[in-house]
């Protein structure tokens, strides 16, 4: 087995998921919360990655990244390397690709917290900070630990966009995914085989125990 | 008045609603004041306001001296830092914490010991002690609205805010703790209000009611005034005066006013009635309606002695309802015992007692 794959990918999954977390809670607040008109733009532009081809979307990624744009130029500028084709254009391109996986199911589980419990904190004195780590955050936390578990698993699977976006660089942008690729290019189904039922084996098992989860405390999967 | 809690509060809603409420409460002494209208007059969301969980664009709380809401110079205090109490309608409980701990959730800025202290006299005042470490789901209903009220309690707010306090609770619960709650809103020493549209609720916890019809205040004085002088039939009905009815005015003088109902005549204890109205509406609290078998010897102190007839008995828990027809249709209530005392049955010939001063007459030009 591609050792070095494994771990690069469950390095990219914990990062991916660690920074939705940190980005993707303030979000599904807002969208959970927010009574703004044009608010359904947001939600659309969120759900994109699970319609979109992940070469459509690692495409555009690539462009955004790339030398030529500000952002691209802007990166290089700081930190003296480039984007595309390493880790970090990697980890840029996963959170994009993973967002909805993240947001959706936080979304849904802050909608279900009562509003009036939220109220109910302000009028003893609590500020929304407070709040949110005191009441909303501990009722809905069913729905955020399905989103982390999910992001997780997504990031650990994705394939079009790393091709997209790292190329095939070992120990660099090599993800597992792409690593039961090149076992199949080589011919070697053997390694491939290896690889790949880890992978569904853990992925299996990742589902399960949030389905599980969900079943003792409060179904906040969104269905789309 | 810098005694006093005001309000102003204006806000349209996208169907037409309106909610134009003006209020203005005293802090001292501290009264219960219930806003008390039908379902949907804007009751809460005056409520709400004072709260600071509602906002428009045109309205001004004021605090005593303080400013709370001042929307034409942008000041806005959140709830957080109005430091009132907000009883919500279902209690608003948090589940995943123990009784103790939604007590504890509002109590900030205190030493543990201090911390400790209130949390333990909230228990003993509101005898939880025994389920201090229950989740708000192992609660009965009864028990949720101490654990709110302790909750509520506990950071000593400044003015208390109770939303349909006991509409939450089961019919024998409710008029159990509705003396109970009663008992403890005078021993607060706060001001407090109430939303209500329960009119036993209203006479059993207010001092002060304010009627709210169609988003507006429409009177506000004592219980007993607004219960027994509405100033317009809308109120009249908002507070179920069971008898209203149209009458002209054919004489008045400083004390008394005589109408004319259908062919009946009435005498009414003149109070604030203006002089000189010809056409009245005439309220008649169906409790204040007297009876007597005909021929019995007659009470002098009731002005008003209608020749009736008992056209229909309908009983209603304790009470038995009446209705009269003595030129004009009239229902009377009587307790059981009454009603058995004077064996009464459809088609009786009574006669129906009011004194004038239970006939509130409302001009009607």
């Amino acid at each position: 087995m591609d050792w070095r794959a494994i771990e690069l990918s469950l390095r990219l999954s914990t990062l991916t998921t660690l920074l939705l977390l940190i980005l993707g809670l303030p979000l599904a607040c807002w969208l959970a919360f927010s009574r703004w008109r044009w608010k359904y733009f947001i939600e659309a532009v969120v759900a994109l990655p699970i319609v979109l081809p992940p070469t459509v979307l690692g495409f555009y990624v690539l462009i955004a990244i790339g030398p030529r744009s500000p952002i691209g130029q802007a990166y290089s500028a700081i930190t003296g390397r480039g984007l595309p084709f390493s880790f970090q254009g990697l980890l840029v391109a996963s959170v994009l690709y993973s967002l909805p996986f993240a947001v959706q199911p936080f979304t849904a589980a802050i909608s279900t917290v009562d509003r009036r419990l939220i109220e109910a904190s302000w009028c003893l004195g609590r500020g929304w900070l407070a709040t949110f780590f005191r009441v909303t955050l501990p009722l809905a936390w069913p729905g955020v630990l399905t989103g982390v578990v999910l992001t997780f698993a997504h990031t650990l699977g994705e394939f079009g966009v790393v091709l997209m976006i790292g190329g095939n660089l070992s120990g660099i942008t090599r993800t597992i995914s792409i690593s039961i690729y090149d076992q199949v290019q080589a011919l070697d189904y053997g390694a491939a085989n290896q690889t790949s039922l880890a992978l569904l084996l853990f992925s299996f098992l990742v589902l399960a125990i949030t389905y599980g989860l969900q079943r003792r405390g409060i179904a906040v999967w969104p269905m789309h | 008045m810098a005694d006093a809690l005001t309000l102003h509060f204006r806000k349209t809603f996208p169907k037409g609603a309106l909610i134009d409420a003006d209020l203005e409460v005293g802090l001292i002494p501290p009264t219960v004041t219930v806003l008390f209208g039908p379902s949907g007059s804007g009751k809460t969301m005056i409520l709400r306001a004072l709260a600071g969980l509602e906002r428009s664009t045109d309205s001004v709380i004021h605090f005593g001296s303080e400013v709370w809401v001042d929307d034409k110079n942008g000041e806005f205090i959140p709830p957080q830092r109005r430091r009132i109490g907000f009883l919500f309608q279902d209690y608003a409980l948090f589940s995943h914490l123990t009784v103790t701990g939604n007590i504890r959730y509002g109590l900030r800025g205190l030493s543990a010991n201090e911390r400790q202290f209130r949390i333990g006299q909230m228990l003993e005042r509101f005898q939880l002690q025994d389920l201090a470490a229950r989740y708000p789901d192992q609660l009965s209903g009864g028990q949720k609205q101490r654990v709110a009220l302790a909750r509520t309690l506990a950071p000593q707010p400044r003015l208390l805010l109770l939303d349909e306090p006991l509409s939450a609770l089961d019919g024998p619960t409710r008029e159990a703790l509705r003396g109970e709650l009663r008992h403890l809103l005078s021993s607060l020493c706060i001001p407090v209000l109430l939303v209500t549209h329960d009119r036993v609720e209203a006479l059993a916890l207010g001092d002060q009611v304010a009627i709210v019809n169609e988003g507006r205040i429409v009177q506000h004085a004592s219980i007993e005034d607004v219960f027994r002088r509405p100033l317009t039939p809308a109120i009249a009905k908002i507070v179920a005066v069971e008898n209203v009815q149209r009458a002209r005015v054919l004489d008045a003088d400083e004390e008394l006013v005589t109408v004319a109902v259908g062919e009946a005549r009435l005498i009414a204890a003149a109070s604030d009635f203006p002089r000189g109205a010809t056409e009245a509406f005439v309220c008649i609290r169906a409790e204040n309606v007297l009876l007597l078998k005909s021929g019995e010897a007659v009470s002098a102190s009731a002005r008003n002695r209608l020749p009736a007839i008992v056209k229909a008995l309908t009983r209603e828990g304790p009470i038995w309802r009446i209705e009269l027809d003595c030129g004009f249709a009239l229902t009377a209530l009587l307790t059981r015992q009454a009603c058995e005392e004077l064996v009464l049955q459809e088609n009786d010939r009574v006669l129906a007692m009011i004194k004038a001063t239970n006939v509130h007459l409302i001009s009607r030009s």
